[in-house]
Order: C-alpha cells, then sequence, then structure tokens
C-alpha cells in the first residue's frame, strides 16, 4: 500500500490540526502546569474529544463506534504530539479500546466499548510491575476464589491510573514469572475494596500512578476473554501502544524541529544569522533527514494494523525503536541549537524534551525494541 | 632492516598476485553459489559477506567492493547535507 493518506485520513488531520490549535496549544499545558493539574488537561477538553468522536474512532461500527482505522487515529495521535496535549485518548481510546477488542468476550464488547465510544468510562492498561518494561514478568497473582478472583500484587506508572473508572489488570492465573501461557486480563473498578492508588510524578506532568491490589475481589465476569490466554490481547494492545506512542514521538520531532529551523532563521550571533553556519546547517540537514525516515515507518505501521498484517509486531518494534531515538535526537538538538535560552522555562521548546523522555521508555525503549526486532527476525 | 622490509614487501605482492590469479579463476570459470538463500528471503545471499565470498560470482563480489565507491559518486554525505540545508531547509 502507498504510504500516503486518503481525502478522509487528510480532513481528519487538519480538523485535529485545528482543534488542538484552538482548545489545546502548548500554552494550555502551561497553564495546566502553573495550576498544578492532577491530570494535565482541562477536564472539559475530554468531553470535547468525545464530541467529536475521537473516542470511536478505534471502536467497531457493531459496537457503537465509527470503526474509522489506526491510520486516521495515528493522525489525531501525531497533532498531539505537536501540541503535546494530554488526554485519555492514549490510555482509553488505544489501549483501553484494543485490549477488550482483542480479549473481550461478545457481552463484555458491547458494553465495554460502547460505554468508551460515548465517552461515559476512561480506562487504565495495568502491566508492568519493575523498573523496566517486560510484559511477560508478571508475577501479580489472580487466584480463582468461589464465583471470582482475588487479586494481589502490584503495578507501576501506569498511564491515568490515577484518574480511570476501569483498570485492565494484567495478573497471573497459573505458571511463573517469565512464562507467556498463564497471564489473563481483567477488568477492575478502580474503586474496588483493596486498590491503593499512588500519584506519581513525571517529567510531562501527566497522571501515572503505582496501583496495589490487596485481596481485591472480583467476579467471574470481570475476566477479559478466557483465562490464561490474556497474552495474546496483552501484546497486540502493547504493539498498538507503541504504535501510537512513535506517532505522538512523530508530531514532536517535527514540532520542535520546526521551531528550531525557524530559531535558526531568526537569532543573530558574530552579526549574522545563526543558520548560516555550516556546522548547525549539517545538524539540521541530518535531523531533517531522520525525520523523513520516522514519518515512513509510523505510517507503515498504523498501515499494517488496519490490514491485521502479521508484521504488526515487528513493524511496532521498529517504529518505536526508530522513534525512540529520533525523539531523543530532536528533543536534544532543539535545546542544543536554540543555546542557554533553550533551557529557560520562558521557551516553550524545554517541554518537548520533558514528554519524550516518557514516551521514549513507555513500554519499552529504544534497547528493548532493537532487541525485540531481533528476536522477532530470528536472531 | 632494509632487506627485511623488502622481503615482507615481495611476499605481500606475492600474496597479491595469487589474490588476482584467484578472481582470474573465478572469472574464468563461474562457481555456481552454493549459498543459495531460501526464496523467501529474495536476497543475493544470507549472513556475512566474507562467509560466502568464496562461492560468490564475480559479479556480486565487485558490486559489493564498488559501494565504498559508490558512496562518494555524485556528493559525499557533506556535500548532500549542504544541498538539503540550502534547498529544502532554506538555511544559508
Amino acid at each position: 500500500m502507498a504510504l500516503v493518506l486518503n481525502e478522509e485520513q487528510q480532513m481528519l488531520k487538519e480538523s485535529a490540526q485545528g482543534f488542538l490549535a484552538e482548545f489545546a496549544p502548548l500554552a494550555e499545558l502551561r497553564a495546566q502546569r502553573d495550576a498544578g493539574s492532577e491530570t494535565g488537561y482541562a477536564d472539559s477538553l475530554w468531553g470535547q474529544m468525545v464530541d467529536m468522536g475521537w473516542a470511536a474512532i478505534l471502536v467497531p461500527e457493531a459496537y457503537g463506534g465509527l470503526e474509522f482505522g489506526h491510520v486516521g487515529m495515528g493522525q489525531i495521535v501525531e497533532q498531539t504530539g505537536r501540541t503535546l496535549t494530554a488526554s485519555p485518548l492514549f490510555a482509553t481510546a488505544v489501549l483501553g479500546v484494543t485490549a477488550i477488542k482483542g480479549a473481550g468476550t461478545e457481552e463484555q464488547k458491547t458494553e465495554l466499548l460502547g460505554a468508551i465510544a460515548g465517552g461515559e468510562i476512561t480506562t487504565a492498561l495495568a502491566v508492568d510491575e519493575n523498573a523496566h518494561h517486560a510484559p511477560a514478568q508478571i508475577s501479580m497473582t489472580a487466584v480463582k476464589q468461589g464465583q471470582g478472583y482475588s487479586l494481589n500484587g502490584a503495578k507501576r506508572f501506569v498511564v491515568d491510573g490515577g484518574t480511570a473508572d476501569k483498570l485492565i489488570v494484567a495478573a497471573r492465573t497459573s505458571g511463573e514469572a517469565g512464562d507467556i501461557k498463564g497471564i489473563s486480563l481483567f477488568v477492575v473498578d478502580a474503586t474496588a475494596a483493596g486498590i491503593e492508588v499512588e500519584r506519581v510524578a513525571a517529567t510531562d506532568g501527566r497522571n501515572y500512578a503505582n496501583i496495589s491490589f490487596n485481596q481485591v475481589e472480583v467476579a467471574e465476569a470481570a475476566l477479559l476473554g478466557e483465562e490464561g490466554q490474556g497474552f495474546k490481547a496483552l501484546s497486540a494492545t502493547l504493539d498498538a501502544g507503541n504504535i501510537y506512542l512513535s506517532a505522538e514521538m512523530l508530531g514532536m520531532a517535527q514540532e520542535s524541529f520546526e521551531r528550531t529551523l525557524q530559531y535558526l532563521k531568526e537569532r543573530k550571533q558574530f552579526g549574522v544569522l545563526i543558520g548560516s553556519f555550516q556546522a548547525l546547517q549539517h545538524r539540521a540537514a541530518d535531523w531533517w533527514s531522520q525525520i523523513e525516515l520516522c514519518k515512513s515507518v509510523v505510517l507503515k505501521a498504523l498501515q499494517a494494523m488496519d490490514e491485521s498484517h502479521k508484521r504488526v509486531p515487528a513493524l511496532a518494534s521498529i517504529a518505536k525503536a526508530k522513534l525512540a531515538e529520533v525523539a531523543e535526537l530532536s528533543t536534544n538538538e532543539a535545546i542544543q541549537m536554540h543555546g542557554g535560552i533553550g533551557m529557560t522555562d520562558e521557551y516553550d521548546i524545554g517541554f518537548f524534551i520533558k514528554r519524550a523522555r516518557p514516551a521514549q521508555t513507555l513500554f519499552g525503549d529504544n534497547s528493548y525494541h532493537t532487541d525485540r526486532f531481533a528476536q522477532l527476525s530470528g536472531y | 632492516m632494509v632487506s627485511k622490509n623488502r622481503a615482507k614487501a615481495t611476499s605481500g605482492y606475492a600474496l597479491c598476485s595469487l589474490m588476482h590469479l584467484t578472481i582470474f579463476t573465478i572469472a574464468l570459470f563461474p562457481v555456481f553459489v552454493n549459498a543459495q538463500p531460501p526464496e523467501s528471503c529474495q536476497c543475493l545471499w544470507q549472513g556475512s559477506f566474507n562467509a560466502i565470498v568464496k562461492h560468490s560470482d564475480f559479479i556480486a563480489s565487485g558490486e559489493v567492493i564498488t559501494t565504498k565507491g559508490n558512496s562518494i559518486e555524485g556528493g559525499t554525505s557533506e556535500v548532500q547535507l549542504n544541498v538539503i540545508a540550502k534547498n529544502i531547509l532554506g538555511l544559508g
């Protein structure tokens, strides 16, 4: 398939651009931070996004969604990278929808996907338990008890963990940490007895949490899909997550590049524009070339998800590995080329590095995905 | 000392002409590539080129050897960066 957007996808991209420029520009992030916001976004913002149908883009039509596809959703997420907009879009409309769509029973899909599309609930995916991303290393337990399960364990760095209505929790019903088999997914009410939520402060000012589960009793209906078979859906959800994080980082890379390029054409030093120095020209040209590559890998990965291509896992790792690398390059170069003033809070350019670092690391960094790609390729 | 160096140079020359002879032989009697990659791979070879160079034909070897030259022909990476900076990014 050609690496281009069709007319509808292009229109969605432009409408997202217009909406975010008006309601969630970078100045809004600064305002939220200064106000000490717990979530990193204004409460009304998510409502507006739901009204525009963004929560329903990945939900199939049969469950009340728009079924517009990943390439379209990718354009929106890319734009949120340009404006550094925080919202439940990633944790709910991407991770929540993908997990439920992939693992849920017919009743669960009807109930939960419809509620997400309508903006009635938000979700958070609780996977990692240690400092590094390792989805197979889950040791949190779910023990069958009467008509339900009892959950025990702790999850770290859960995106939107402090605000979501439903937690999608990966726990072990059999086997040991490291086994792919024996992992089950559960949908748990965030208010259930025994759940303790501790907010985690991160450089991007977004809403992360460490969550502990102490004898949390859930009904059998909370099990998403089949017992012990959750890893496949979890893995597909993480692939989607990584591709959308890549799309977001692509937006960040492009925006920080464009802002820096503009600065090179304005800032004078030694009586001339700094953009006239070959040392900076070469760095800018190399940076631009890297971003061009990134556009292709992200679009290819989004298209592959729409086609349910068998290479989605490999493409997800290619995209995440490359974009983590280029997001790091972009945010470093942006500050370097701005010089000392790039370090000040007065300039917006510093916000990009603060969001890029958590986005690079979440669900596996460059090293993790380079290694995963090698393993998937038979090395 | 001088004679030692000369001896080295002579043996180096001998090695060099031996290599030429090998390449010549390969060119004259095309060796069939026995490191055939599987069809699904759609590539000339798999793995390190060093490992299969003995079995590759003259054209494939030449192809690999000239890539270094190709990277300079038409402008080195520095020249290309200048072109991008001036014509795409509008700098300078």
